[in-house]
């Protein structure tokens, strides 16, 4: 498909890429610009590693990390858990997630790392979907993360800390609806400009929050709600996600 | 969603062919199995296997319908791998509605292995 067709027919979701690409370059809560592209590089090139391909059929996912075909300027442990988000995501556990924080931070990092890596591969996937050529990169804008932090956030849930379902603070109050927070909405919110890139991304390649609630097909789409249900249940499945 | 949805809809559908792919059951999904089948060659990573659905897909479903069918099978990338990193449990607001789709999907069957 010819990219100027893609973004006559749908020039939302030109404007949504081209937010993300501006959210990605800047310094975020934990990473710099610059280390947030190269998580969103090490992401692309993920895709292409021969050892993830061969390391799924190995016992112990850990035992051959010095195998992967490492591209980008990261240490080598979080470039290979870039790797692992994208193509043996079902073998991390909290374990692994512990070792990166000398080479990446506190787990507020990763959970920025992960909310990096899923809204790049989803672009990338819509890409190689139409055969379209892949986008080249923004550069990085200077300057340091501010760290900030929710005011309130529970770790009870699962491994990354969440802000709790029903004690939304105002500044992240556009996050999810009243008490309506599912898990996989509040899993990056210790970042929540990740909760909001990714939300933003989900609008116009899915639906909104609002239009998933809805239960109707939105108005601008050719689509009925059931085939696209379909489409991402037939995904879902194919992934083995439970969830 | 797609339980939900078909309810509010009034209409029949056997959920069990999202599991194995075939569209029998899920004829009140107009194109459905054109949508598998882009989502089958989708997941493949086989670029001329994406080409050729793809290509049939864009003749039944139009220029827009490819776009969006694409769109939302790019967009369920994201899912499993926040859910898988981040070890967070299912939501669970409705028991019993949670156990018919688990159910319907037979997701309790030892064989469960989509695609395989």
């Amino acid at each position: 498909m010819d990219p100027n067709l893609l973004f006559q027919l749908r020039p939302d979701i030109h404007q949504a890429f081209s937010a993300y690409r501006v959210w990605l370059s800047q310094p975020g809560q934990w990473l710099t610009g610059a280390t947030r592209i190269e998580i969103a590089r090490a992401t692309r090139q993920a895709t292409q590693c021969q050892a993830c391909t061969a390391f799924k059929d190995h016992l112990s996912a850990r035992s051959l990390d010095e195998q992967h075909s490492c591209c980008t300027d990261l240490p080598r442990d979080i470039e290979v858990m870039v790797h692992r988000i994208v193509n043996d995501q079902n073998r991390i556990g909290p374990s692994d997630i512990e070792r990166l924080e000398d080479s990446l931070g506190p787990i507020y990092a990763y959970v920025e790392l992960l909310g990096i890596v899923v809204c790049q591969f989803s672009i990338d996937e819509f890409y190689r979907g139409l055969a379209l050529p892949e986008l080249g990169w923004p550069d990085p804008v200077a300057g340091k993360p501010d760290g900030y932090l929710p005011a309130l956030l529970e770790s009870e849930t699962s491994w990354v800390p969440m802000i709790p379902r029903d004690q939304v603070q105002p500044a992240e109050a556009d996050l999810w609806p009243g008490n309506r927070g599912a898990n996989v909405l509040r899993a990056l919110s210790a970042v929540p400009g990740a909760v909001r890139a990714w939300q933003n991304l989900s609008s116009v390649m899915y639906l909104s929050l609002a239009g998933m609630a809805e239960m109707i097909q939105p108005p601008n789409r050719q689509l009925s709600r059931m085939q696209m249900e379909l489409i991402a249940g037939r995904v879902s499945a194919l992934n083995q996600c439970l969830y | 969603m797609l339980r939900v949805s078909v309810t509010q809809s009034n209409l029949n559908v056997d959920l069990l062919g999202i599991r194995t792919g075939k569209a029998e059951g899920l004829e009140a999904i107009p194109h459905a199995q054109v949508l598998i089948d882009l989502a089958d060659a989708f997941m493949t990573r086989d670029a001329s296997a994406l080409g050729t659905a793809r290509d049939h897909a864009q003749h039944v479903l139009g220029d827009h319908g490819i776009v969006e069918a694409i769109g939302v099978a790019a967009n369920f990338q994201r899912m499993v791998r926040i859910a898988s990193a981040t070890g967070i449990p299912i939501d669970e607001p409705d028991a019993a509605f949670g156990q018919s789709v688990r159910s319907a999907l037979a997701l309790s069957d030892s064989d469960w292995h989509p695609g395989g």
